[in-house]
């Protein structure tokens, strides 16, 4: 017996997770049409465009926090039949990570796709529109956007296995702490090369575009894509350590 | 066989549970005894690889259990004394666990089902704490895994259930099998356990079966209050006590007594039974 992977015994522990969690998505789903519904009802109420709820940011934020939702917590209670499982630590690693980074994603693309579409086919052409506006930005992902999405699903990868409550605060606290020390190294770092004389700023959008500026230099650092640290930390870093990291701590988990 | 040697075990330091403890487990339905706190779940739960020794080791079958092995997993079926069981049906647990260990027998588990007079197509949200515990012994039975562990699994059994318990194990038991009991309810599986195993203050202060023990120890009843004996009680009937077998004469092992001479008189039985 192949005590680290068994394609055959990950086969039965995919499965065997996928039905403890496909009635969340069931659910999901549900609520996801059901505030389509209403969005058109409204649209065709106000005889307007849609009521402007972002299906796009749902799907984001389902991906983001997909570990929370593949996971029932660890306690000492809870959690005995699924530590002596007979699966390897990397087996049952594999099965959250395969639930959460590629089913989740498939799941919400096909959402978007299907409430596009649907979009796309209300009569009246009221909702065409909001309908593009999913497809747009399907069609313009970039590998930027999504590592960018996987790294902060990763940190709450991490935190599953971190923290046995409060599980989702924790890691937004850890992720506000992270980002902070994150500017407070980069501006310290900036300061040495431009001798202090630069005034630094960061704020950010959804996807850092404009994480961190100097606004002084005609050379300034732009958008998340210009500086080598940010790139790489959130780009490689993030996703593939913290996976690793999930893996590791997983392992060594007691109950 | 369980081999454990020279474990180490603490929750706090300076406050251990296991210090330097060594002993191995074969065959047999184990009966594992102690007061609260020494480490009965604790040593279940290093056995079962859900806590790993901090010093020294616990192996089956040669590999180590804090590695969580697949192999060693599928050997080992672990009830502990809490649980929180699944809210799913009990067919669709089965179907989705058992999978896992080789040797399961669906026609076992109906059987043992049966025998605590419980019916598979039920949810267990709908089941009270002592029908999930049957279902979840007649489910680790089934199993038939060489090792079972199980934490005090006749609390939370009605009357009538003790005993389809005892005739349960006495069913799933054969010579090639571990069961380990930890139970304080002593009286409800008198008839069933061998060897004992008494754990006490982070050691081991007997680990013999009820042969060896009732060659070295007499249990009897007596009118006057014995001399020398390791421990006596008072009842209506005189007194009974534990005391050494200088005859070779035979009794029959009163566990509840054993455990009380034993806590009595730690080093005396140490240096008796060779610890």
């Amino acid at each position: 017996m192949n005590n680290i992977f068994d394609i055959d015994r990950f086969g039965k522990l995919f499965v065997r997770e996928f039905g403890t969690y496909s009635p969340k998505l069931v659910g999901i789903g549900s609520v996801g049409f059901g505030i389509f519904a209403l969005t058109v009802i409204y649209s065709y109420v106000f005889e307007s465009a849609p009521f402007n709820f972002s299906f796009v940011t749902f799907g984001i934020v389902l991906i983001i926090l997909a570990p929370l939702i593949f996971h029932k917590g660890i306690d000492r209670i809870g959690s005995i039949f699924d530590f002596t499982l007979p699966a390897s630590s990397f087996e049952k690693f594999a099965a959250k990570w395969c639930l959460s980074v590629i089913l989740m994603p498939v799941f919400v693309i096909v959402f978007l796709l299907l409430i596009a579409g649907l979009y796309k086919v209300m009569p009246g052409g009221l909702c065409f529109d909001a309908g593009n506006q999913i497809i747009h930005f399907l069609k313009n992902l970039s590998f930027e956007k999504v590592s960018f999405i996987s790294a902060f699903q990763s940190f709450f990868l991490v935190g599953i296995f971190y923290f046995r409550k409060h599980v989702f605060w924790k890691v937004s606290l850890s992720l506000i702490v992270y980002f902070l020390l994150f500017a407070l190294v980069f501006i310290l770092f900036h300061r040495n090369i431009f001798a202090g004389s630069r005034e630094i700023s960061f704020a950010t959008n959804f996807f850092g575009e404009t994480v961190f500026s100097d606004a002084n230099s005609s050379q300034s650092l732009f958008g998340l894509h210009s500086n080598i640290f940010v790139y790489i930390s959130l780009n490689m870093v993030a996703p593939f350590g913290l996976w690793v990291v999930s893996f590791l701590k997983l392992r060594e988990i007691e109950i | 066989m369980i081999e454990i040697n020279n474990l180490s075990f603490y929750y706090k330091k300076g406050k251990p549970v296991f210090e330097q403890v060594s002993f191995e487990m074969a065959t047999g339905i184990y009966g594992l005894l102690g007061e609260n706190g020494v480490g009965k779940s604790t040593l279940l739960r290093i056995i079962s690889g859900l806590r790993f020794p901090h010093l020294g080791e616990c192996k089956i079958d040669g590999t180590d259990t804090f590695r969580r092995a697949p192999d060693t997993l599928s050997k080992v079926f672990y009830l502990p004394e809490e649980f929180e069981s699944p809210t799913i049906k009990i067919n669709r647990f089965i179907k989705d666990n058992a999978k896992f260990y080789p040797n399961f027998s669906r026609e076992q588990f109906e059987a043992y089902m049966s025998d605590f007079e419980m019916e598979t197509d039920r949810k267990f949200s709908e089941l009270s704490y002592g029908q999930k515990k049957k279902v979840l012994i007649s489910y680790g039975m089934s199993l038939n895994t060489p090792y079972v562990l199980l934490d005090e699994p006749t609390n939370g059994l009605d009357i009538p259930s003790k005993a389809q318990f005892r005739k349960v194990i006495a069913s799933a038991y054969d010579e090639d099998r571990c069961i380990i009991i930890s139970t304080h309810q002593v009286r409800d599986l008198e008839s069933l356990i061998d060897p004992i195993i008494i754990l006490d203050r982070n050691q081991v202060l007997l680990n013999n079966s009820v042969e060896e023990i009732t060659r070295k120890l007499i249990f009897k009843q007596t009118q006057t209050k014995p001399e020398n004996a390791f421990y006596t009680e008072s009842n209506l009937m005189g007194y009974s006590y534990v005391g050494l077998n200088a005859t070779g004469e035979e009794t029959t092992l009163n566990i509840e007594m054993l455990f009380n001479a034993a806590v009595a008189n730690r080093t005396t039985f140490k240096e008796l039974f060779n610890i």
